[in-house]
């Protein structure tokens, strides 16, 4: 099949891009990635720069690939990963528009590749838990109820991709700090740092200059791995109850 | 508190989403009073006037309500220009394209809407509130010596022009409630399980009845329904 594409080129954080458009002749079994793959070799070999793009498991559990396609990030398959995103799902002669995502706290490296430490650092600031040192205790000493278990589970499922931000109009990263937040408030492991990891986070959040949520739900619509907004629910329920804490 | 924890508590984006919801829920409230308020005029003139009367017989209670409301339209505003603010400078480029896949027409338009019924709300308090529209009907009086409110709501929407600007005014109102009202209960962290799918629907919900309320009786002024003969 067919591809005609308009690819995002940018030589470094710092210069102007543009558009290019290429050609590529791709088969409908291969992943999106390997159609840009097949497109890389033709530019190497014609002595053009490969385009950049991030990638990494390709079985779309990592988070690394990031490309909005045809305005939708990771594509137009609902839940599914750019690497999980296969040639079959577009038609011969199709045109398609490929960029990076675009958030000022998401600055591009290069082409379509951008610099995703800024969720890092959220996480740094209070995604983690207490554990102390020493023999692990039973498996089963800590009751959990199920829901709760599987409701945490859901929420744990972020691979911290940049979806959320990239769909969202305002470029907030509500979706993802909630999933974190959401996902250790259900948990017994989470409790000790509860209020100071909501409000760790949300500033740290803020800080990095993303948006702020206005519920529009198109991060949960672009989340490859469909988290709910609840997840946000349970942040802003989070936070409230840390503002409300005399500690 | 240390330092950092004060500043997440005053400033964030998630404190002022709180602040533009707690104050929703207080307009809200009003709004959906000053519905049923207006109801009343379907009753006839002494029982419109009767209302009119105790409203503006609340004296300093009256007032109380007033600065309330004002404050909190203030910091509704206040803190909506602090979010979209945030919000623009958050995505300096754009897309090319960007497509929506579940957010709404009236969500998109919020900071417009939210606009058009401020100036609305100014003219709308222009016209029945300080009387500087129709500054001789504002000094109508009825059978028992009072401002005649009935007479002056029944004539101005005979005029098709403030039938018109009021109807555009309502749709402003519900278009924002629609996505208002539910992004309130989600921001006040109530929208979870097995309330999620009735509180997506509780706006929309709301905005349609309040549609129905605002828009029944100047409506029936303009049919004739309701006459101030």
């Amino acid at each position: 099949m067919k591809i005609k594409l308009t690819v995002w080129r940018q030589r470094n954080r710092n210069a102007q891009g543009a558009f290019k458009d290429y050609e590529v002749e791709a088969s409908p079994d291969m992943s999106f990635l390997e159609m840009f793959d097949v497109l890389n070799e033709s530019l190497i070999s014609k002595g053009e720069e490969p385009v950049a793009f991030d990638h990494d498991c390709r079985e779309g559990i990592c988070g690394a690939c990031s490309m909005v396609i045809n305005g939708s990030p990771h594509g137009p398959r609902q839940g599914t990963t750019t690497c999980q995103l296969h040639m079959r799902s577009f038609q011969d002669g199709d045109h398609i528009v490929v960029e990076p995502w675009r958030a000022r706290a998401f600055p591009i490296i290069k082409d379509l590749v951008v610099d995703r430490s800024s969720f890092d650092r959220i996480q740094q600031a209070g995604g983690y838990i207490t554990v102390n040192t020493g023999a692990p205790q039973d498996a089963n000493a800590i009751p959990i109820g199920k829901a709760e278990a599987d409701e945490a589970f859901d929420y744990a499922a972020c691979i911290g991709c940049g979806a959320c931000v990239a769909a969202c109009p305002n470029a907030s990263a509500m979706l993802f700090t909630a999933s974190k937040v959401a996902h250790l408030s259900l948990l017994p492991q989470g409790a000790p740092e509860r209020r100071d990891r909501v409000r760790r986070m949300v500033t740290a959040m803020d800080g990095e200059g993303f948006g702020g949520c206005t519920n529009h739900g198109e991060c949960s619509a672009a989340c490859p791995k469909e988290i709910g907004q609840d997840a946000i629910t349970l942040l802003n329920r989070e936070f409230m109850r840390a503002g409300v804490s005399a500690k | 508190m240390s330092q950092g924890k004060a500043q997440s508590l005053l400033v964030s984006s998630v404190t002022l989403k709180i602040v533009m919801a707690i104050t929703g829920v207080a307009m809200v409230g009003f709004v959906v009073i000053h519905m049923l308020g207006h109801l009343i005029v379907f009753q006839g003139r002494v029982a419109y006037n009767d209302y009119a009367e105790f409203l503006q017989g609340l004296g300093g209670l009256k007032w109380i309500a007033r600065f309330g409301l004002l404050g909190m339209i203030g910091a509704h505003i206040a803190a909506a220009t602090a979010l979209t603010n945030r919000n623009q400078r958050a995505r300096p480029e754009g897309y090319v394209k960007l497509r929506s896949r579940r957010t709404t027409f009236a969500a998109k338009s919020m900071w417009f809407a939210g606009l058009a019924i401020f100036f609305a709300l100014l003219y709308h308090l222009a016209h029945f509130t300080l009387g500087w529209v129709d500054a001789e009907q504002y000094t109508w009086i009825d059978e028992f010596g009072r401002h005649d409110l009935y007479s002056h709501f029944v004539i101005s929407f005979e005029d098709p022009r403030i039938l018109g600007t009021y109807l555009a005014f309502v749709v402003f109102v519900c278009m924002h409630l629609s996505h208002g009202v539910t992004s309130m209960f989600k921001t006040m962290g109530l929208s979870r399980g097995r309330f999620t799918k009735p509180i997506e629907m509780i706006g929309p919900v709301v905005a349609i009845i309040l549609f129905l309320g605002f828009a029944a009786p100047p409506l029936a002024c303009m049919m004739g329904v309701v006459t101030a003969g």
